[in-house]
């Protein structure tokens, strides 16, 4: 390759927020949000409405992104298992194409249960700022250390030696926010990202050479807490209600009663567990983080424009699942498959080849993502990445894009007796459920499906309604398809027979 | 280490060989060895291959995976290096490892020679078949060395990687060797020779694995005399088991050697349509003889997934965390608890470069067979009552009175390919 040819790759910079909804900023529909900066990237980039993760918890929505596969395919369907040695990361690929890359934040390819550390992979990162949360208490949690040399005043007080919160559960356990959600800006997790980024990027690079930045804020996730600065941006009378209906939870899976009485499975509170008052400032709180994380893009976007860098980097804003938030009278996440959890935002930015202002519908999927990063830095699809380049969409060439997306939850969140498995079909105005049945779990085989065109908030379930019987069945052979469709076959097919 | 505790294995291994057509054989009384195995051995009557292409159903075999997680998803993709087979898994224990004739665990054509992942086997007689013209191909070797005068009878001309369809002048020449020089012949040879000379101390796996069907070892191709073939051969590999039989009783080692019959996968012909996934396509024969077990014959459906995980368990070897299948020796203790369904996945792409992707599920009674990428028709879907229909002639899922039966049998297809997902890295946290 010539040096010329080498100039033109772009860098990318993809920053991604834990647990934040499709619907959370300004412009997909949040009016209440103040996310100006993500408003203007979107206005400058490629907006799409609707992009779907392939699963809706943390570990194996991130596998999904780490390797381009389906959760079926890359072996990590549930938090606290361990990406199968054997899968590869997109970032070891741009690595080996000569791209300088790191990884700042919340990475969660490996169990961090117990204050685990989570082990480095052939990723391809020079640079490895890790923390897998705000309280983390692992020794390795980089975030920890930043906050001991910057704020020692803070941090010993927030965790003293022998702190109160040595449980692993603390954050999931605590009904608001835990007190190192509510620091100061200067002290918090989503400004230490911000700080790791401006480094990573004005790091003395040779004029050819490119990057890619993978940004992982950990908020809008749980505990519901953020800076009062941020707080008081929040009104809280113009949010709405959180959505659902009187009864609705008795035409939905009986699990979802579960769910609505207690979080990830009975570990966390639940819906049920809070007044109204309470769900409204957990909401309040929840676009406060937003908020943060706006003011943090906006700080990490300006250093890229300093240095010059603006017009050839590809900057990707997106989210790994989205949050209950008490609609459907239910909070945080689990096997619920609504478009609270499974839809998330998506924003793409790219002067120098994407026309700005653009808004797209197709239904896209988080494994479209490693897709589009190998197609800009012009590498060949030796991981096996299972989803495609998202980059005709945004350069506006004829493509033709699939009809469906599909996100499936097998067992992925705190445990249950029976197993949970479902999965989600998306598909024209449709979105059908599957929560599995034998062979594959021991629970009661059962579904959902809404009309997306007449009901999209998901408030009717209409899998067991008699008129519905044929579209039912048509959706679910939909769903065989899909599943044939993406079952691995990405192995090289190098002779006919 | 004791001989007792881990039994050698005799592996008879098939290919395109569906049970219905071995059921035919045998009572024509053509099959002596093969009759008297299954007499008073265990016997599966009804073994479902996960795929009836060759290559993908012959990975899952060796490596107790379902073709969508070992990821050989059709001819001519390569088994991934990471993946591992109970050959390697025995030769890892401590086992002596062999086998004679076809492996097909990558993409053979062009008459290119296999490339076999390390480990596999200790040692080797790979041919992948009697007309395959690879220069490593170990029976065209012998061939050429024992009767030059038949080699050259065969092939007339020099191999030419272009052009793998072999006339049927070719066939009907290979086809009237002497019985001496066939194949099948030269396996059991091998495999004979070679128990003969492994050591007493060590537990052995040997594989004969035979050519069946019509393909030979050349491009896989619809051809007329194809039953008329494939009768001589499975004759000729009958009594090659005859005579490896022969061999282990003489030298008193049948008490600690297992044998095992299966066929990777039944008569798959692409250009039918109407006959892919049918019982010919996706049953096969499956059956295990201990001088010591008992006669009986398990009528519960099972995968040849489930032959891996069979093999290390009748070897007492470790079976590992990834593998589907489940022992067969719980099939005969606890049929409970034993899975009571199989799933097929067909995808190839068929001479036009058309898609030709089905998937079959069935159940104790009911089968259903998807075709995909048929702009979703449902008249393209076949429902059968195996109980009732075993032919396979009455197809419900046309006749609107079935239709809550049809969508039963696509819900537990829906959770079946739930159930078939690579979930085989442990948990060990909570998150």
């Amino acid at each position: 390759m010539t040096k010329k040819s080498i100039k033109k790759r772009p860098n990318v910079l993809f920053i991604c927020t834990d647990q934040q909804r499709g619907d959370s900023l300004h412009c997909t529909g949040a009016t209440w949000a103040v996310t100006p900066n993500l408003d203007k990237l979107a206005g400058d980039g490629a907006l799409f409405k609707n992009c779907y993760v392939q699963n809706p918890v943390c570990s194996p929505s991130r596998a999904s992104l780490f390797t381009g596969k389906y959760v079926a395919s890359h072996g990590l369907y549930a938090n606290g298992v361990p990406l199968p040695e054997h899968q590869k990361m997109f970032t070891r690929t741009l690595a080996d194409a000569g791209y300088d890359c790191g990884m700042i934040g919340k990475q969660h390819l490996s169990p961090c249960d117990n204050w685990q550390t989570e082990p480095r992979r052939d990723d391809g990162y020079r640079y490895f700022k890790w923390a897998h949360g705000p309280n983390h208490r692992a020794v390795e949690n980089d975030y920890h250390a930043w906050l001991r040399a910057t704020q020692p005043e803070i941090y010993a007080q927030i965790f003293p030696e022998a702190g109160a919160n040595e449980s692993t559960a603390y954050g999931n356990k605590a009904k608001m926010g835990t007190p190192i959600d509510s620091v100061p800006k200067e002290a918090h997790y989503s400004h230490w990202v911000a700080d790791c980024a401006l480094e990573f990027i004005n790091h003395p690079r040779e004029e050819d050479d490119s990057f890619c930045l993978v940004a992982n804020f950990f908020d809008p996730h749980h505990p519901f807490g953020a800076p009062q600065e941020f707080r008081d941006l929040i009104d809280s009378d113009a949010i709405p209600d959180p959505n659902t209906r009187d009864d609705e939870l008795s035409n939905k899976p009986p699990e979802q009663t579960f769910y609505s009485e207690k979080s990830y499975a009975g570990v966390a509170p639940g819906f049920r567990d809070y007044t109204q008052e309470q769900i409204r400032e957990i909401r309040a709180q929840y676009w406060a983080m937003i908020a943060l994380i706006d003011y943090e893009v906006g700080r990490i976007l300006d250093a890229l424009a300093k240095a010059g860098l603006a017009e050839d980097t590809l900057v990707v804003f997106t989210s790994d699942h989205g949050e209950m938030l008490g609609n459907h009278q239910q909070l945080l996440k689990g096997p619920q498959l609504y478009d609270d959890l499974t839809h998330v935002p998506l924003i793409a930015r790219w002067p120098r080849k994407v026309t700005a202002g653009q808004v797209i519908d197709e239904l896209v999927q988080w494994v479209d993502l490693p897709a589009t990063f190998l197609d800009v830095a012009g590498c060949t699809n030796s991981l096996g990445v299972q989803g495609e380049t998202l980059l005709p969409l945004m350069t506006q060439q004829e493509a033709k894009w699939r009809d469906w997306a599909l996100s499936e939850y097998r067992d992925s969140g705190f445990t249950t007796d029976p197993k949970i498995m479902t999965t989600m079909l998306r598909h024209e105005n449709w979105k059908l459920i599957i929560w599995h049945g034998a062979p594959a779990t021991g629970g009661q085989r059962n579904g959902e499906m809404y009309d997306l065109s007449k009901d999209p908030h998901e408030l009717f379930n209409l899998f067991h309604e008699p008129e519905y019987a044929e579209t039912r069945r048509k959706l679910k052979m939909k769903l065989l398809k899909v599943m044939a469709e993406t079952e691995d076959h990405t192995q090289p097919q190098v002779r006919s027979w | 280490m004791p001989v007792i505790e881990h039994r050698n294995i005799l592996f008879c291994l098939f290919d395109s060989l569906s049970l219905e057509e071995l059921d035919v054989l045998e009572r024509a009384g053509n099959l002596p060895s093969l009759s008297s195995l299954r007499a008073d051995g265990m016997f599966f009557s009804r073994c479902y291959t996960p795929c009836p292409e060759s290559s993908p159903a012959r990975a899952s075999l060796f490596t107790g995976l379902d073709p969508s997680v070992h990821g050989l998803w059709t001819n001519g993709v390569a088994l991934p290096g990471n993946e591992q087979t109970f050959a390697k898994r025995l030769s890892n224990s401590g086992y002596a490892t062999y086998l004679a004739g076809r492996y097909q665990l990558a993409g053979v054509s062009r008459w290119t020679t296999e490339q076999v992942n390390g480990g596999e086997f200790a040692e080797m007689d790979w041919a992948h078949g009697p007309l395959h013209r690879s220069r490593q191909n170990a029976y065209l070797n012998w061939l050429e060395r024992t009767a030059p005068e038949h080699h050259a009878k065969v092939f007339t001309t020099q191999a030419n990687p272009q052009n793998t369809i072999v006339s049927q002048q070719q066939r009907a020449v290979y086809e009237g060797l002497p019985d001496k020089l066939s194949f099948n012949h030269w396996v059991g040879e091998r495999v004979d020779d070679w128990i003969r000379s492994a050591s007493q101390d060590q537990p052995f796996l040997s594989v004969a694995s035979f050519s069946t069907g019509d393909g030979l070892g050349a491009e896989p191709a619809v051809n007329a005399d194809a039953e008329g073939l494939s009768k001589i051969a499975l004759q000729q590999a009958d009594a090659a088991i005859g005579q490896i039989i022969g061999q282990l009783q003489a030298s008193n080692r049948m008490d600690d050697t297992v044998i095992i019959v299966a066929s990777a996968r039944g008569n798959h012909d692409p250009d039918v349509a109407n006959t892919v996934m049918d019982e010919r396509c996706i049953k096969v024969p499956l059956l295990i003889y201990q001088s010591d077990g008992e006669s009986k014959v398990v009528e519960l459906p099972v995968s040849t997934i489930d032959i891996a995980p069979t093999v290390l368990d009748l070897a007492n070897v470790s079976v590992g965390p990834r593998m589907q299948g489940s022992s067969l020796l719980s099939a005969f203790g606890n049929a409970d608890s034993f899975r009571n369904w199989s799933m097929t996945r067909l995808r190839a792409t068929n001479t036009n470069g058309e898609r030709e992707w089905y998937t079959s599920f069935c159940n104790n009674r009911m089968k259903l067979v998807i075709q995909h990428d048929k702009n979703d028709c449902e008249d393209t879907t076949r429902l059968y009552d195996l109980e009732a229909d075993p032919c396979e002639q009455n197809n419900l899922a046309l006749n609107n009175a079935h239709i809550a039966v049809l969508e039963d049998m696509i819900d537990q297809m829906i959770d079946a390919r739930c159930a078939l997902e690579d979930r085989t890295e442990p948990r060990i946290a909570d998150f």
